[in-house]
């Protein structure tokens, strides 16, 4: 567990690092509507280009441009609404068992419990 | 919209918007702890910072749900749209009042023991066999790190910069971070808490979600399901169901929906998916001559689907014409941003 606390906090530490020079210099490279962006903007961003330094690192090297809204997005928008209707139709009943079973089988439930 | 990019594009609805949710937030945060020390008299008295664990928790959970809901609301009745327009500032507060909840838990529970409090939290409890001794803050933290992903990505940099399916996907997680909430509570306090309010209350909140879902995933399958296959020129319907600076929304088979608008007397078409987040452009209305997205407020031009400058998104267009009262539309997409002539009546 300590190793694992060790690598996230290593990642971390590499994500802040790399936040610092990319909000300052690297945002204008891959995002030219960033470039003239106040600072205010450019410390909200910083919690997820620590997280995510990886991908935008790969961005940043590749000089790559943002990917544009695909206009087969149609069919993925019809998929998400597929994917919400069918995703509540298994998660409502899942998590409503679990509740229950969770709330009957806990320690002291039952006949006698209090007894 | 995206020229230059600021930390929040503040308006006057957005404004009122998170006044109403702070003073909400704070209301409900003292109203809770103060009941709760009446309510809780000595002997069983609760100290002030479990209370506040506690208030930050309900207050945390009771947004979660807001947030779930009020998109199929908002499919549901036009009346909620205004409450998905700043969705994303309820979902960046809702991850706060977690962090709260878990940096006063770790602080109560780990701060003054011999171990450092986050080794403490991720080794000291394996009873993962057990139901009323499970590491059940585990659950939790996974849910905060889906939920720190989601409000740290909300901004629109990272809607574009991540690319939509990406961002799209991420944002999904949420779902997830739900399901880890209620097990976090469902193994966590209910394992203590005997009154039996509490799981009957999480039970109405994930009842009312599946409902609110179901109900508008149902109604968008049966429209997709009646949508006629794209051949030729199509009847859409009359130029009367149509009201001045509003649109009706065509559903084509296997097809992006088509939003139909009438403007000035005139008829275009553009796709009905808005180019920021995929909001329905078609629930929209004409706003100072441009289509404006009913979620976020992005505009469009109506005759070529290009926002106007100095902005850049563009939508793909459709031609139509009228013969008699009717419709007709060409359900072949033309690139987005093409000119089209209005139809007139």
């Amino acid at each position: 567990m300590t190793l694992f606390l060790l690598i996230l906090a290593s990642y971390l530490a590499l994500g802040i690092l790399f936040a610092i020079p990319f909000i300052t210099i690297g945002i204008a490279h891959i995002d030219p509507a960033a470039r003239h962006a106040p600072l205010s903007f450019r410390l909200l961003i910083l919690p997820g280009v620590a997280a995510l330094w990886p991908l935008l690192l790969l961005r940043w090297i590749r000089r790559a441009p943002a990917p544009q809204w695909p206009r087969e997005s149609t069919r993925s928008i019809n998929t998400l609404r597929r994917l919400h209707f069918n995703l509540w139709l298994f998660l409502g009943p899942a998590l409503l068992t679990a509740l229950i079973l969770l709330i009957t089988l806990r320690p002291g439930t039952g006949p006698g419990a209090h007894s | 919209m995206s020229v230059a990019y600021k930390s929040v594009q503040w308006n006057a609805h957005k404004k009122r918007y998170d006044l109403i949710l702070t003073a909400s937030i704070a209301l409900f945060l003292i109203s809770f702890i103060a009941i709760s020390a009446l309510t809780h008299r000595a002997p069983t008295a609760i100290s002030a910072p479990i209370l506040l664990l506690r208030a930050t928790a309900v207050a945390a959970l009771i947004l979660l749900h807001l947030i779930l809901a009020i998109g199929p609301l908002a499919r549901l009745s036009p009346l909620f749209a205004p409450l998905l327009y700043n969705r994303r500032h309820l979902g960046v507060t809702m991850f706060l009042l977690a962090l709260l909840h878990a940096i006063l838990s770790l602080a109560y529970y780990g701060l003054f023991g011999p171990i450092n409090p986050f080794s403490a939290l991720l080794a000291y409890n394996t009873n993962i066999s057990s139901i009323s001794a499970f590491p059940f803050e585990l659950l939790g933290l996974a849910a905060l790190l889906i939920l720190f992903l989601m409000a740290a990505t909300s901004h629109d940099f990272w809607l574009k910069n991540l690319s939509p399916a990406i961002w799209k996907s991420l944002h999904l997680g949420v779902y997830l971070a739900y399901a880890l909430v209620i097990l976090h509570v469902a193994l966590g306090i209910l394992q203590s808490e005997r009154n039996l309010l509490y799981p009957a209350l999480l039970a109405l909140g994930i009842i009312t979600l599946s409902t609110l879902h179901i109900l508008a995933g149902r109604r968008e399958r049966t429209r997709d399901n009646h949508a006629p296959p794209p051949i030729d020129w199509l009847d859409v319907g009359s130029i009367d169901d149509i009201p001045e600076s509003r649109a009706k929304t065509i559903c084509i088979k296997d097809r992006e929906r088509v939003a139909i608008f009438k403007h000035e007397g005139r008829f275009t078409a553009v796709s009905n998916t808005c180019a920021h987040q995929g909001g329905p452009l078609g629930e929209g209305k004409i706003i100072n001559g441009c289509i404006t997205c009913p979620w976020h407020g992005y505009q469009y031009l109506p005759s070529n689907g290009q926002s106007p400058p100095p902005f850049t998104e563009k939508l793909p267009t459709y031609q139509l014409r009228v013969e008699g009262r009717r419709i007709l539309l060409n359900p072949q997409a033309l690139p987005p941003g093409t000119d089209t002539e209005p139809a007139n009546a």
